[in-house]
């Protein structure tokens, strides 16, 4: 029988948890997963590609923002989701129209640091009842333990990175 | 390019393309890889017929299964795509630059 994991691990970028934190009532929305490292696990035990582990994200992003890539197809992809996110929140009458133009407006004009990753570490316990499986078609390898947290707290995580990228 | 787009509500457009942009970038690998047929689903009608007419054109013009095509490839699609939603959804918001730093500067103040 598999034993619960201890911690979950996802990596997102500074402008989505701020924006949680401002708008969404500090509830975030992650894919997480229990590996952080596909190098610091067996293979056996482990089966999600190195370029989707919470590190090889956090690495490829960080490349992007310290480089400055205005033309990252990763920070284009993470503000078509902002985008997306809020229009949803707006959709089901959790922001205000007023809100939703606030967020847009931060999104174009945010410069590339704000898309720095950041990595929340999550106690397994806390957020047991919360998360859901990813379908089988969308995670990263079919036999990858990946979870869904639609509505993940603040007092349920630890953030990693929030104040800078540069030494971590 | 998905010029169709421009003619769409936003309201259906950025999820569509948002969702054709993570059907392309992995979910298409994902399912091809457990042995599925990779295909679109778990959206509105309106949207999910964008989203395939996106993902359409992609394979037609590279003349191969999304799940084949190279990542540069891929990122240079996933550009476009969010080039596109964003336009929308910066026009149906009518964004303020202004109004954009400001947010940003309180935004920087969360700890």
């Amino acid at each position: 029988m598999p034993r619960d994991p201890i911690v979950l691990y996802s990596t997102n970028t500074w402008l989505a948890y701020a924006i949680a934190e401002q708008y969404y009532g500090g509830n975030h929305y992650v894919w997480c997963t229990p590996h952080f490292d596909a190098a610091s696990v067996p293979s056996i035990n482990y089966a999600v590609p190195p370029s989707s582990s919470p590190v090889e994200i956090y690495r490829a992003l960080r490349q992007d923002v310290m480089s400055g890539d205005r033309h990252s197809a990763k920070i284009l992809a993470n503000k078509g989701g902002l985008s997306t996110g809020a229009g949803a929140k707006l959709e089901a009458g959790e922001i205000t129209k007023e809100q939703a133009d606030e967020i847009l407006s931060a999104i174009a004009v945010a410069d590339t640091r704000s898309f720095r990753p950041v990595i929340f570490v999550i106690p397994f316990a806390l957020v047991r009842h919360r998360v859901e499986n990813v379908p089988i078609g969308q995670r990263a390898h079919p036999l990858s333990a990946e979870f869904i947290i639609r509505r993940l707290p603040r007092d349920c995580f630890d953030i990693i990175g929030s104040e800078g990228i540069e030494n971590v | 390019m998905f010029d169709y787009l421009e003619s769409a509500s936003a309201r259906t457009a950025v999820p569509a393309g948002h969702y054709a942009i993570q059907f392309i970038r992995q979910w298409a690998k994902s399912a091809a890889r457990a042995g599925l047929d990779p295909s679109l689903e778990g959206l509105p009608p309106d949207q999910l017929d964008l989203a395939e007419r996106i993902v359409s054109e992609i394979a037609s013009l590279e003349h191969k299964p999304i799940q084949e095509i190279p990542q540069d490839r891929i990122d240079d699609y996933v550009k476009l795509i969010a080039e596109r939603i964003l336009r929308l959804s910066f026009t149906e918001h009518g964004t303020d630059p202004e109004r954009g730093r400001e947010v940003l500067a309180k935004l920087r103040l969360i700890q």
